[in-house]
């Protein structure tokens, strides 16, 4: 009777049955956990296992191959050490470490490993897989910065532009505002958004406080900037792992906007913290340690994640053979995208000569420096104009900002110098009181409120003012409300003649003629 | 960081200097022991990382450990061991070497986990399977787990095949958690 066909095995039900059981059985290979400590575990066995490669414990629990011995494999766990007993199996991916990335993710408030964090689900969608470690594009699919990132802020715009594509380090020590610029630079791009001309933002909190980040979160969404913003968390409480990780993730995102023609910007939110999270996961890998107990390649750590921001060159058929594309990426890249990084680095003290702050600057293509003793006066942001540069973004100000401030900065050093003396009191000549009464009013001009960034026009408008000393007979403690009337008259008036004329890129007799006369009427009402 | 060179020269050193007094199966067999112990009771790795226990105290656990009766080769490269404070090394060592002596011998290794006893014939027919396959000793351990619910895991060296139910329900679930992501790999 055994060998009579049953109805169920026609062949043609046999075949469809098949075809829906994705039965997933197949060799995997397991190693086995020998020692698990402080997020880092020792497995036996995986004898093919590759560098960076996520592996996967029965629990769900993964982990990423920073370690290969000749007979163990030291790997960082991306959950709860607790999760993890000696004696574990734990089996390989054969994939190295990675995101998913896609549109949907906009808005929303991640985990390094892509998972959402802001309880509106999970993020859907079409995504692709996008390499935390990937290596940088090489010299010739790159180009040189040439279109401005606008921060809104009008002491960086005029003295520290920044461009699309370049590295500028937010430092300062603990409470001068970094974290601020970098807020203010997102909601900034709003303005591109609305226009269709996006700047998409990836915002990454690295060790900070769940609080920090919900605020954040608020002010981000309060100022309408989270359609075109990603926040990528990995707080104080996660394993030092994802912190690490942290940056890789924001730089894998940001990748997928610059590898898809389009321009990202992505704040590093600080690397400090990522610097002491990747010690603490050498120390415990048990990697020789160098200065300040960090591990030999830690400026490898930091130059291989901001060496990722960059300009993508115009030319398509270049920019497709771009290397190490991930295979998702295939057939999806254009050229001229953009990723620009802002990474901020706290200093102890205003010790910039400490380790990690000299690296990164050196690293970067200019820094921002933001001192105690400025932001204390009153004048935020507190950017030390002094020691504060910008190597390449030059090149990428608009013509009328150029033309406008272009000698702001060295004019500001130059007070300075002059402010000095005057402490010491006594008679000045009229050139020096007037130096000393320009700068005075520049000084309160370049101050800024918190989350109120200008368009670049209104900003080469109002420093016009401030360069040709139209402001001398206005008080200093007017000159904020000469800047909002100033700028209110000439928004509801003379948008179309001032104020578009310069956005275009143009600033000539007859703009100056009209923004002076406008000056000069509103000057005597003080 | 030289956790791997330091087990694999201690080992390759011990299974040399067995083989020359014939005692690889004997001490192979021992260090199995000594490695289930290591994986029974996790105190015996603490103990050995511990700083105040002193080296004989130490050297005493592990013939314990060992079930007591230690083959004096054995006991000689644990002096050797402990001398050279590289005790903590111990469980890769005697992994290292089990690695060794398996490939020395021809021996591979196989474990079968089920969810009920397997019969006699089921486990000769897997035997046959894999020394027609790969034409060499087999040295297989059978689990029963009532866990896995049903079906069978296999696991050959550092391979293993797993048909439990368990896992094709945690499969089928993760599915379906997937179902509305596409994912472009």
């Amino acid at each position: 009777m055994s060998d009579n066909i049953k109805v169920s095995e026609v062949s043609e039900i046999l075949r469809l049955q098949l075809q829906g059981i994705d039965s997933g059985v197949q060799f995997d290979e397991v190693g086995t956990v020998l020692q698990v400590s402080d997020g880092v575990a020792r497995i036996y066995g995986l004898k093919k296992a590759e560098a960076n490669e996520l592996l996967e414990f029965e629990n769900g629990v993964k982990a990423i191959v920073m370690n290969l011995e000749e007979d163990n494999v030291g790997a960082v766990l991306l959950g709860p050490t607790s999760y993890i007993k000696e004696g574990d199996s734990v089996k390989r991916t054969k994939r190295v470490a990675s995101i998913h990335v896609g549109e949907s993710m906009l808005g929303r408030v991640i985990n390094p490993l892509g998972e959402a964090l802001d309880g509106k689900g999970d993020i859907i969608g079409e995504l692709l897989e996008m390499p935390l470690e990937r290596k940088a594009p090489g010299v010739i699919f790159r180009q040189p910065v040439n279109e401005p990132l606008q921060t809104g802020l009008k002491a960086i715009d005029a003295m520290i532009p920044i461009g699309r594509g370049q590295r500028e380090l937010i430092i300062g020590d603990r409470q001068t505002g970094k974290t601020s610029i970098a807020i203010d630079t997102i909601i900034n791009q709003k303005e591109n958004y609305e226009a269709g001309n996006p700047v998409y933002c990836i915002y990454v909190a690295i060790g900070q406080k769940g609080s920090t980040v919900a605020s954040i979160l608020n002010t981000l969404e309060e100022y309408g900037a989270m359609p075109y913003t990603v926040i990528v968390a990995a707080s104080a409480s996660d394993p030092a792992a994802l912190q690490y990780f942290a940056p890789f993730a924001g730089a894998a995102i940001g990748e997928f906007f610059r590898d898809t023609g389009r321009h990202a910007l992505v704040v590093y939110d600080d690397l400090s913290k990522q610097a002491v999270a990747y010690r603490e996961v050498s120390l415990i890998l048990r990697r020789p340690s160098g200065r300040e107990a960090y591990p030999g390649d830690i400026f490898y750590l930091h130059s291989r994640l901001l060496e990722r921001a960059a300009k993508i060159i115009k030319q398509q058929e270049v920019a497709e053979q771009m290397n190490d594309l991930p295979a998702s990426l295939k057939g999806r890249v254009k050229g001229g995208g953009s990723l620009t990084a802002l990474p901020v680095i706290e200093t102890q003290a205003g010790d910039v000569s400490a380790y990690i702050p000299t690296n990164v600057i050196s690293i970067t293509d200019g820094q921002i420096f933001l001192d105690t003793d400025l932001f204390n006066q009153g004048n935020r942001p507190a950017i030390n104009v002094g020691i504060s540069v910008s190597r390449v973004g030059g090149n990428a100000q608009i013509k009328p900002m150029k033309k406008v401030a272009g000698t702001l900065k060295i004019d500001q050093a130059q007070f300075r110098e002059l402010e000095a003396f005057t402490k010491f009191g006594g008679d000045m000549d009229p050139v020096t009181a007037m130096t000393i009464n320009k700068g005075q009013k520049n000084s309160r001009l370049l101050v800024q409120s918190l989350h109120e960034p200008l368009s670049v026009e209104k900003q080469v408008a109002i420093l016009y003012c401030g360069t040709h000393g139209l402001l001398s007979d206005v008080p200093l403690n007017s000159v904020p409300d000469f800047q909002k009337e100033f700028l209110t008259v000439l928004q509801l008036k003379h948008q179309a003649d001032v104020l578009d004329v310069i956005k275009s890129g143009v600033i000539n007799d007859e703009v100056s003629g009209i923004i002076e006369d406008l000056a000069r009427k509103i000057a005597q009402e003080f | 960081m030289n956790t791997g060179l330091i087990s694999s020269r201690y080992a390759l050193a011990f299974i040399d200097y067995a083989q020359e007094g014939n005692a690889s199966d004997s001490i192979y067999l021992e260090v199995k022991t000594l490695l289930k112990s290591f994986s029974l009771y996790k105190e015996l790795n603490n103990m050995l990382h511990n700083p105040i226990l002193s080296q004989s105290q130490k050297h005493e656990t592990i013939r314990v450990a060992m079930g007591g009766n230690v083959h004096p080769m054995f006991d000689k490269f644990l002096t050797l061991i402990l001398e050279n404070k590289r005790e903590k090394q111990l469980q890769f060592i005697a992994l290292k070497f089990i690695e060794l002596y398996r490939e020395r011998n021809n021996i591979f290794s196989a474990k079968l986990i089920s969810a009920v006893d397997v019969d006699t014939a089921t486990e000769q027919k897997l035997i046959t399977m894999v020394k027609n396959e790969k034409n060499v000793r087999l040295e297989l351990e059978k689990e029963i787990d009532p866990s896995i619910l049903g079906g069978f895991i296999f696991e050959m060296d550092s391979l293993r095949w797993d048909g439990s139910i368990s896992s094709q329900l945690r499969r089928m679930r993760k599915s379906f958690a997937d179902k509305n992501k596409r994912i472009v790999s």
